[in-house]
């Protein structure tokens, strides 16, 4: 689904919830990393649930509310049920879901973010903080939208869970056709997944480009250089060392080894 | 030597076992990451060490037990912050001052300890700002420094570090290291074990390591079963000392490229 902004303004005291006339596209079908926008304030453009001062927003195809499907840097904000099945049963009410199945479709969402059964009746209040993300994913998979937007989804998770949701993002890419939008302030972890990024800062958009240009110095006067391309264009500052663009540590390791026994 | 000891605390969530008589020590001066995967209850000894629940087992300070109910006083040694929702509608100058709530201070020592942080941290042209206003990385610098402010011994935080910056983070260590604060940092990321001593890695309801954190992380192979990955310049160093260019783990990427490229 792809998500056209037009000179949107937004006005905020927050600079992450400001949009100074906005043009920018979100391709369907791919995993977009963004920067200094509140994927909250995305979710209620798109959602209307915030109005835009100005400036149009074109969803191509045109959706329902619930193909929007968000999941918060704060989950426990998002729930308003006791169980983990009782908010899945809320959303397919809400939502107007026909599932035949809900106990099925309830059980394939929790598989899904790498939880078992025994999360079915599980009180969300005693949800550990990386749980708590996962059911909030797998709320968001029960209902299937088209847009799945993260906001500081990795914050809180290991490397392990990461990775895992990383494969699912781009599972639900190429397999499902889903957009998938993350709103983060470290794109180290996303590197190897993402397809393009945009970069906001007090409403307007900065950078923007592709995985092919991640080593784009302005993209780092906005948010922290990963360690790797920090590291690679040190390398190069104080001993000339041109290694390429790596983004992996095992191709950077392969590449000093060779580089160190070529002189 | 100064202590905070946690001894065969267990404690229960509804039918969920969250700990299981994990004994800890954290030596006043020596700064302790922990890390732990999602369930392993690392939430859990913040929210132990705020105060907020029940347990068997005691919390030793000192060489003093801390009565369970006696949570002035623990609040007196430790405090913690937790990684919740922070979105009060108060001023930056008023939230300072609550901090220092049971502090049992007389106002000019409370104008003291807030002139001192508000130097240290930069913090004067944003007193008469609402924390409601603030951005993530803001409200969290705030949420820290209001703890900090009451000169505690121990500043327990729940995986908050990866909601701000790097300056600001280290800023923080600093001012700990210069007040005698002990840090116990339990994170998600890391990279920030590295501005620990100490390391505890949690795992299925008890401790699967304790040590100094630079030969934890070198039991590389147990880190990743475990689910976690290795900061930076520690794998770089693991992985290149394979290949015989590192014989030693460095933590600086400058003395990492005058050690590769001699």
């Amino acid at each position: 689904m792809e998500i056209i902004l037009k000179d949107i303004v937004c006005n905020s005291t927050k600079a992450d919830k400001c949009l100074n006339k906005i043009n920018y596209t979100f391709k369907e079908n791919s995993i977009n990393f963004c920067s200094g926008l509140s994927g909250r304030l995305l979710r209620d453009l798109l959602t209307l649930k915030k109005q835009r001062e100005s400036g149009f927003i074109f969803v191509n195809p045109n959706g329902r509310l619930s193909d929007i499907g968000y999941v918060g840097n704060n989950p426990l904000k998002e729930f308003n049920c006791k169980t983990v099945s009782e908010q899945m049963v809320y959303f397919k009410e809400n939502y107007h879901l026909k599932y035949e199945n809900v106990t099925e479709k309830i059980k394939d969402a929790l598989l899904m973010v790498g939880l078992n059964d025994s999360f079915l009746n599980r009180t969300i209040s005693t949800l550990s903080t990386s749980e708590l993300k996962k059911v909030s994913l797998a709320c968001v998979l029960f209902y299937n939208p088209q847009v799945i937007i993260v906001d500081y989804f990795e914050k809180g998770l290991n490397y392990k869970d990461i990775d895992y949701f990383k494969k699912l993002f781009k599972k639900l890419k190429i397999k499902y056709g889903r957009n998938i939008i993350i709103c983060s302030d470290n794109i180290s972890n996303y590197l190897d997944v993402l397809d393009e990024y945009v970069i906001f800062n007090n409403g307007s958009l900065e950078v923007k480009g592709t995985n092919k240009d991640l080593y784009n110095n302005l993209i780092y006067k906005y948010i922290e250089e990963p360690h790797i391309i920090k590291f690679i264009n040190l390398a190069k500052k104080k001993k000339g060392i041109n290694l390429d663009n790596y983004i992996d540590i095992k191709e950077l390791i392969k590449a000093i080894y060779r580089d160190v026994e070529n002189k | 030597m100064e202590s905070l000891v946690l001894q065969n605390i267990s404690v229960k969530l509804g039918e969920n076992v969250v700990l299981d008589k994990l004994s800890l020590e954290f030596k006043k001066k020596y700064n302790t990451s922990i890390i732990g995967p999602g369930g392993s209850g690392k939430t859990t000894i913040c929210k132990l060490l705020n105060g907020d629940l029940k347990y068997e087992g005691s919390i030793i300070i000192n060489g003093v037990q801390i009565a369970e109910d006696n949570n002035s006083l623990l609040k007196k040694f430790v405090r913690v912050v937790l990684n919740n929702s922070y979105n009060k509608n108060s001023l930056v100058i008023d939230e300072l001052f609550n901090g220092l709530d049971g502090c049992n201070l007389d106002y000019e020592e409370e104008e003291k300890r807030v002139k001192k942080v508000v130097k240290y941290f930069k913090l004067q042209d944003l007193l008469e700002n609402k924390i409601s206003t603030f951005t993530i990385q803001e409200k969290y610098y705030i949420k820290i420094i209001k703890e900090l402010i009451s000169g505690c011994d121990y500043l327990v935080l729940d995986d908050i570090f990866i909601n701000m910056n790097i300056k600001d983070v280290k800023k923080i260590i600093t001012y700990c290291k210069q007040e005698n604060i002990t840090l116990i940092n339990i994170t998600s990321e890391m990279e920030y074990v590295l501005e620990t001593e100490n390391l505890v890695v949690l795992y299925n309801k008890n401790i699967a390591m304790v040590g100094d954190t630079i030969e934890c992380l070198k039991e590389e192979k147990l880190l990743r079963r475990l689910g976690f990955n290795l900061p930076f310049l520690v794998d770089l160093s693991i992985q290149l000392g394979y290949y015989g260019l590192i014989d030693k783990v460095i933590v600086n990427d400058g003395k990492m490229i005058e050690a590769i490229w001699k």
